[in-house]
């Protein structure tokens, strides 16, 4: 039986892009975590999230030849799940309920604390961004990019994104106070 | 750089990770676990080959049809599945002089209808594919992904394209006493994010080329270069005070042609005189078509590659969207190069210029179709093309086209099609006017069972790796000898052609290293085959009779990667293969050497070799080697960084550069000396 478990990921694109359901599993598992925070702090709503990184798996691997086997899995699959927020911020901004708003499913592993506050306060700090600073930070939090490459995602330069997303980071200190 | 913007960059990367860790426990829904995601990807899955099997019968008299007309690339499953010789083409027949008994000169554009037509077809197929896709490559955001555009201006295929230029490569002796790029080919320079010379070390920095001094302990920057806004720099090379800069830059189309707006992209080569490199002098600067792909240079010139793709939405008239354009001149049809299928939709740009006239191109072609892997040897310009989809064909085959260069002047010389797809550019190797190539074979629905399969609603998948040929070619690319058949099922993972042997590596469950002499053009034989467990996906020759691999190790029974490994065989005989020496990291899962060869640093001389390995956190390792003593870790330094690090020296001291960071330590005892943040 093949190792999908510790497959290096060129030799899962290469099986993905044949069709290989376990092996484009693997790829999204090393990164779901991300994909699914990426979208929760980009549209603001756990449903609207859910639905993002769903619409965008599916894209993903129905358009899995696209990805050349030597391109990064991660930077391609971001992309998309970016468009499908985009997408369902400007279908009309759907009203929302404060109570339904930003309430992450709880985890329920036995003597585990999340940190709820922590969260409840990055969610205040996010949405005091505008939507494109919003997008870098995230970029930046939970895709691991850095200003050019992100500058390139979006089609804009370096320096305009840097800049932005040094305001943006500095306004979130403010609102999450100095220290841990 | 100054300490305020040190400080800054500093406390942004703290805001970052104290931004992930306060999110962290956030919960996933349960849908969106991977077990319930790779369950509904499998409903999916059935249900699309469900629909496959419909249309098929609806489409088959449609396909017939199609296939009478020559659009046979645009059918999706209708090949016909008798296996052809493959320089026989349908279209030469019609092209009777273009094609020389048997083997294939390389074919002109006539002129700019022509290539219209073939993107027409490209466009074609891609719809009819999409259709039978069903309904979902419509949709916005997934096209977008597709094609690399979006309406909303993000040019995904630009994300896509980032590492696109990752071959793997050979080491460079050092002139004087100082580290090269990792490159493809003794003899061809290349460039990269990083290079040294003795006293001065150049950094690409986002839209900045960081120039640094290190002639003495402390380090000095001693000037930058920007680039314009919207520009990205991808690489740099240095030669005899001479800096050249290589950037890609999106322009805005606003869309006058009659159709929508999109970023269109160019790559630019600017040449610096650096003789002061506290003062640098821009000499002149060579724009053409396309997002950067590769570089090479050689005797004096540059030979920059870039990729264009064409707007397939454009009308005829628009020749700007689908020729492509060298320092704002729009190619001759005669400059451009056809496909050996009648569809394309992308081009492989090269122009070349002198150093010492850096203002001037001295010629510049477009290889059409699709882009592919290109390989440069001393005298040759490689473009491959994968086809996956070709009539007559029922394997996947590569196309390969020859184009010589000397002295900034390309002349087409020949091209031909074999079987199988290339792993890397180390799969293709010329040497002494032959061109060797080892290829995985795989049936073109592989892994999907194959049309009749969906007929009896068969919907087990079907691992089928195919199996591997070897192929040598002469200098018209005729075929001289060839090995069908090599280690069924298994795929190549990494190969080097050293001289009259070449060694490859296929895995499954073990890596077979294989040794071929190559020494009969006409007779190839498979000479040792040495099963270990793992597999190398980057192998390097280290001095006399040795040949480094770096891969994974794998259990004996292929199942589970025991962390990053490194090999050295013993090959003084290819007959007769070892490993004579192993060493595992257990805690790291992976490297990036299988994709970019710049990433690895390699000096036999020195006998030290390093590259960055991924594990929970990323560490930088160098290794020194000893037949009786085996691998030696010299140096490791954990890395806070993701992205392309680079190790290189000069003189006495090692330079490890991440990002805009750079840390030099002494080269004897790996004793920290500096550090510097640009």
């Amino acid at each position: 039986m093949y190792n999908y478990e510790n497959s290096p990921e060129p030799d899962l694109i290469r099986r993905a892009r044949r069709g290989d359901v376990k092996a484009f599993a693997r790829l999204y598992s090393r990164i779901y975590k991300d994909l699914y925070r990426f979208a929760l702090y980009m549209t603001r709503h756990p449903q609207e999230a859910e639905d993002a990184v769903s619409e965008t798996v599916i894209s993903a691997y129905e358009n899995i030849s696209a990805l050349k086997k030597e391109d990064s899995f991660r930077s391609w699959i971001f992309t998309i799940l970016n468009n499908q927020c985009r997408k369902s911020l400007t279908k009309g901004g759907r009203e929302i309920a404060a109570s339904e708003r930003m309430n992450p499913y709880i985890r329920e592993d036995e003597g585990y604390e999340p940190d709820y506050a922590g969260q409840q306060d990055v969610r205040r700090a996010f949405a005091e961004l505008d939507e494109e600073e919003r997008m870098i930070v995230a970029f930046s939090v939970f895709g691991g990019y850095r200003s050019e490459e992100i500058a390139r995602m979006l089609g804009k330069n370096a320096a305009t994104v840097r800049s932005r997303k040094s305001r943006a980071l500095g306004k979130m200190r403010v609102s999450l106070g100095g220290a841990e | 750089m100054d300490d305020r913007k040190n400080r800054k960059t500093d406390h942004e990367s703290e805001d970052i990770s104290r931004l992930r860790g306060m999110t962290e426990d956030i919960q996933i829904p349960p849908t969106l676990e991977p077990k319930a995601v790779e369950k509904m990807l499998t409903e999916k899955h059935k249900e699309q080959r469900r629909r496959y099997y419909r249309r098929y019968i609806k489409a088959a008299a449609a396909a017939c049809i199609c296939l009478a007309a020559g659009a046979t690339a645009a059918v999706w499953y209708g090949n016909s599945r008798t296996h052809t010789d493959s320089t026989a083409e349908t279209a030469d027949a019609e092209q009777g002089q273009r094609n020389v008994s048997g083997q294939e000169r390389i074919v002109r554009a006539e002129n700019y209808d022509e290539i219209y037509g073939y993107i027409q077809a490209a466009e074609r197929a891609w719809k009819k594919e999409a259709r039978l896709n069903g309904s979902a490559r419509e949709s916005s955001s997934v096209s977008d992904a597709a094609t690399g555009r979006s309406p909303s201006g993000m040019d995904t295929g630009v994300v896509a394209e980032q590492n696109s230029s990752a071959y793997a490569g050979t080491t460079m002796g050092a002139a004087g006493d100082y580290s090269d790029t990792n490159v493809r080919e003794d003899g061809v320079r290349e460039a990269d994010i990083v290079k040294i010379d003795g006293e001065i070390l150049y950094i690409v920095n986002g839209r900045a080329v960081e120039i640094v001094g290190i002639k003495t302990e402390e380090m000095q920057e001693l000037s930058h270069i920007e680039v314009d806004e919207d520009s990205y720099i991808e690489e740099l090379y240095v030669q005899d005070d001479r800096l050249v800069l290589l950037y890609t830059k999106s322009e805005y189309d606003d869309g006058t042609g009659g159709h929508d707006g999109y970023f269109r992209e160019y790559t630019y080569t600017d040449t610096y005189d650096v003789s002061d490199p506290s003062d640098p002098e821009k000499l002149g600067s060579i724009s053409q078509s396309g997002s950067y792909d590769t570089m090479r240079a050689r005797e004096g010139y540059i030979y920059v590659v870039s990729d264009f793709r064409a707007d397939t939405a454009a009308p005829r008239g628009s020749i700007d969207d689908y020729i492509p354009q060298v320092q704002g001149d729009v190619l001759k049809a005669s400059d451009i190069y056809m496909p050996q299928r009648e569809m394309g939709s992308q081009y492989t740009v090269i122009s070349a210029f002198s150093l010492d006239d850096p203002k001037e191109r001295t010629d510049s072609k477009a290889v059409f179709g699709t882009s592919g892997i290109c390989y440069v040897s001393t005298e040759n310009i490689y473009i491959t093309e994968e086809y996956y989809d070709e009539s007559g064909s029922d394997v996947t085959q590569t196309s390969v086209r020859k184009i010589a260069y000397e002295d900034g002047m390309f002349k087409g010389a020949a091209q031909t099609k074999v079987d199988g797809t290339l792993n890397d550019s180390f799969s293709i190797d010329e040497y002494k006017g032959y061109l060797r190539l080892v290829t995985t074979v795989s049936s073109v629905r592989s892994g999907s069972g194959g049309w009749f399969a969906d007929f009896f609603e068969n919907t087990e998948i079907q691992e089928s790796e195919g199996s591997n040929s070897l192929y040598v070619l002469d200098e018209e690319l005729n075929v001289t000898g060839e090995i069908h058949d090599l280690a069924p099922d298994e795929s190549v993972y990494s190969a080097r052609f050293m001289g009259d042997v070449g060694y490859f590596v296929t895995f499954k469950q073990v890596d077979p290293l294989f040794s071929v002499d190559l020494s009969d053009p006409s007779d190839p034989k498979v000479t040792g085959k040495l099963k270990i467990p793992g597999f190398s996906e980057y192998l390097h020759p280290y001095g006399d009779g040795k040949l480094l691999g770096i891969g994974m190790a794998v259990d004996e029974k292929g199942i589970t990667t025991e962390g990053v490994k490194v090999s050295m065989f013993d090959v003084s005989d290819p007959a007769d293969v070892t490993e004579e020496e192993k060493y595992v990291l257990e805690d790291m899962y992976g490297t990036d050497v299988g994709y970019d060869y710049k990433a690895v640093f390699v000096d036999t001389e020195k006998n030290l070799f390093g590259f960055l390995a991924y594990g929970d956190t990323a560490k930088y390792i160098i290794f020194t080697y000893d037949e009786s003593a085996g691998f030696r870790e010299v140096f490791s330094r954990e890395l806070n960084f993701y992205g392309n690090v680079r190790g290189l020296y000069a003189g006495e001291r090692f330079y490890l550069v991440s990002g805009n960071s750079v840390e030099s330590f002494d080269l004897e005892t790996f004793e920290k000396v500096d550090d510097i943040v640009l």
